[in-house]
């Protein structure tokens, strides 16, 4: 028998909102674009609940929904090529330039570093809800880990 | 090897910090969850945060709110409304109590709806709730009647803005709604579009405009009070620069006298039972999910609020939740706000540690507030633009045991005076020979101010903090004469703004220095809501930004 229930989204929702709007600002740029995909996200999630087939985690399902939500909402807005690390919150400048590079990664490592860090996802729920296997994750956030260390080991 | 993952969240968490979780709404996903056409009537508030009192108000008559304060403004409702109230009161423990009486204030129609303003008090909250035929929803708002024991104003304004919508999300009605004392003759409310009188009775008022433009709001209300005496009282709008009390402070005591180690509450930690289960009490399902497991406390048992305690260290209320590694992270107080768009008073709420017997909360105007703590819970409701505050706890002995600040949640970031010397940018000349006049200024210290003057009335205007990094936001649509005028910001990014019509006619212009001003022709001015777009283009010509607006003429 397949399908989510309302009410656990709701907890998923009322418990985790906030990492959700946190990885959608990081892929937008934008907090209202963010809001829009994590309400969006969460909407679609459950108006197609019954979809739900339980063969992953429900968040990694959901996860799944907002990050396509965030990546449209942010392919309306502005072309791929043109990201830019511009902080929507007015940080300091980045000495390193890690933000630069974060920002600089392709799609699926950025994706990958956000979704590890600012959700605190496990390898799993990263592969559910990028649709990948577990072994790309590891091998996608090495990479990005190991692009890192290298502009990081340049700089010094 | 340098081992990147440290610098990595360091640095993530530097481009973007932990956002606020005050924007969850469950509800709105509901909303957007369901089929098109069966979409319910979807609602927005206006942010609007009131100042209490301008320094105008203070020199006005004092009290007259006698009835307010005896419980029994107006006359009493129907019966059908009173036992409406006492059912839904009835429902759940998280209401008022079932002998709340209903109050009757005002009752109009307007833009084929009918309005009735109800009032009531329980305990030390006076509520006004504004009920409508068009919709279920009824928009409440509460006020701590000490208030009106130091007001000088003849008028509070408990629900600055309240914009109602229909179910395609236009905007039906704006409204505002609040308590006037005895021998108050005429409330006006100035908004955005001009100066509109105000329904008067009950001792309370209410304003309600149908089918208003885009970005409506009301900025002030005035009254004229028994003396005859004109007192104006400001509603604050959310932004930098507003809704501020005027303070960067917050008062009261600096000085720990005796610290409390290892703060805790040792019921919840022994796993007591006290409060009241919210399995127990008949809420709405919506309600009880994050509320599972809590024992809940109503510190002010004629209240409607409510806070609790959950699971591993979260401190609950019907509004929503937050949680922690520890329950006291930063001292013997746990300290949150509950508020919302519109409204004028918020709750200042938590969980104080064994040994504070006492909690006050300090309004950043020197008041002082004590909460009612009961078993280690406490709630206050406070006006929402008296932050920064400070929650100071005492224990037995009058000494202060805890002190948390940084309450800073409904106030706007204070803007540099250098942000706001502005100069002339621009006119604009509108297709009836009004005129409007953009004003900017430089971007000091993260902020750019602007203002547009029209001539006449308020100008409109605001501060851009660096960091909205939105590509559009309509700011106002302002008639002036026989003329209209779109105004709003944009992201730098943006070098094309365009006002495009059902009948495809386009208006078009640039920003300058990432505010734009545009006229709405001749042919498109009438004193029926009409609709347009404004839609934003960078250097590429990339659709940038898209809004739906609706203006008419007053």
């Amino acid at each position: 028998v397949g399908g989510a229930h309302a009410r656990d989204l709701e907890e998923i929702y009322r418990l985790r909102q906030s990492h959700f709007l946190r990885v959608a600002i990081a892929i937008t740029g934008d907090e209202d674009a963010a809001y829009d995909a994590v309400q969006g996200g969460f909407a679609s999630a459950l108006r197609y609940r019954k979809a739900f087939r339980g063969e992953g985690p429900l968040e990694a399902w959901v996860w799944r929904s907002v990050v396509n939500e965030a990546r449209r909402a942010r392919r309306a807005e502005q072309p791929i090529d043109a990201v830019d690390v511009a902080a929507p919150n007015g940080t300091p400048p980045d000495d390193l330039g890690v933000r630069r590079w974060i920002a600089a990664l392709p799609e699926r490592q950025r994706l990958a570093v956000f979704l590890r860090y600012y959700a605190d996802l496990d390898y799993r729920s990263i592969a559910d809800t990028l649709d990948i296997e577990v072994g790309t994750v590891s091998a996608t956030l090495s990479s990005a880990h190991a692009t890192l260390r290298k502009q990081l080991e340049v700089k010094r | 090897m340098i081992d990147v993952e440290p610098l990595i969240r360091t640095e993530l968490d530097r481009l973007v910090p932990p956002p606020a979780s005050d924007r969850a709404n469950w509800n709105d996903v509901r909303r957007r969850a369901r089929p098109i056409g069966r979409r319910p009537l979807v609602l927005a508030f206006a942010a609007a945060f009131a100042v209490l009192a301008s320094a105008a108000a203070l020199a006005a008559g004092l009290g007259g709110f006698d009835a307010w304060l005896r419980g029994a403004p107006g006359k009493p409702a129907s019966m059908k409304a009173q036992e409406r109230f006492r059912a839904s009161n009835g429902r759940s423990w998280a209401a008022f109590p079932t002998t709340t009486e209903l109050r009757e204030l005002i009752r109009t129609r307007t833009g084929g709806h009918e309005y009735v303003l109800y009032g009531f008090r329980s305990g030390n909250s006076l509520c006004l709730k504004l009920a409508t035929s068009s919709e279920d929803f009824q928009p409440q708002s509460c006020a701590p009647a000490s208030v009106l024991m130091t007001i000088s104003a003849p008028v509070l304004v408990v629900m600055g803005n309240f914009t109602f919508f229909d179910r395609a999300s236009r905007p039906t009605a704006l409204t505002s709604f609040g308590i006037a004392a005895d021998g108050v003759s005429r409330v006006d409310a100035h908004a955005i579009d001009g100066t509109h009188r105000a329904l008067v009775g009950g001792n309370a008022y209410l304003f309600v405009q149908a089918q208003p433009s885009s970005a409506a709001r009301v900025t002030r209300i005035s009254a004229v009070g028994p003396s005859g005496r004109r007192t104006r009282v400001s509603v604050a709008e959310f932004g930098p620069g507003r809704a501020s009390s005027g303070s960067d402070v917050a008062p009261g005591p600096t000085k720990i006298d005796v610290r409390i180690d290892d703060p805790r509450i040792g019921w919840y930690e022994r796993g007591e039972r006290r409060g009241v289960s919210a399995d127990a009490i008949n809420l709405p399902k919506r309600e009880r999910s994050w509320l599972r497991g809590a024992r809940l406390v109503k510190p002010d048992p004629f209240s409607n609020f409510v806070v609790g305690l959950s699971g591993h260290y979260c401190l609950v209320t019907l509004n929503g939740m937050g949680c922690g590694p520890k329950l006291f992270p930063r001292g013997p107080l746990a300290v949150g706000t509950s508020g919302g768009y519109g409204l004028e008073f918020a709750w200042v709420h938590g969980a104080a540690a064994d040994g504070v017997a006492r909690v006050v909360i300090f309004l950043a105007d020197g008041q002082r507030i004590r909460a009612p703590l009961k078993r280690n819970l406490f709630a206050a409701l406070v006006p929402a633009t008296k932050f920064p505050m400070r929650v100071v706890g005492y224990d037995r002995g009058g000494h202060v045991v805890a002190i948390e600040t940084g309450l800073n949640f409904f106030r706007g970031p204070r803007v540099p005076p250098g942000a706001k010397k502005l100069e002339p940018i621009r006119s604009v000349r509108g297709p009836n020979g009004s005129t409007a006049r953009l004003l900017v200024g430089r971007r000091v210290g993260g902020f750019k101010c602007w203002s547009v003057e029209f001539g006449g009335g308020k100008p409109v205007g605001g501060c851009m903090d660096k960091r909205a990094t939105a590509y559009l936001r309509v700011a106002a649509v302002r008639p002036a004469g026989e003329d209209l005028f779109v105004v709003g910001e944009a992201n730098p990014a943006v070098r094309r703004v365009e006002l495009r019509f059902s009948n495809r006619d386009t208006v078009v212009t640039r920003p300058f220095r990432g505010v734009f001003v545009l006229a709405v022709p001749r042919d498109h001015l009438s004193r029926v809501r009409r609709r347009a777009f404004v839609v934003t283009f960078d250097a590429d010509g990339h659709r940038r930004g898209r809004q739906r607006i609706f203006f008419r003429l007053s």
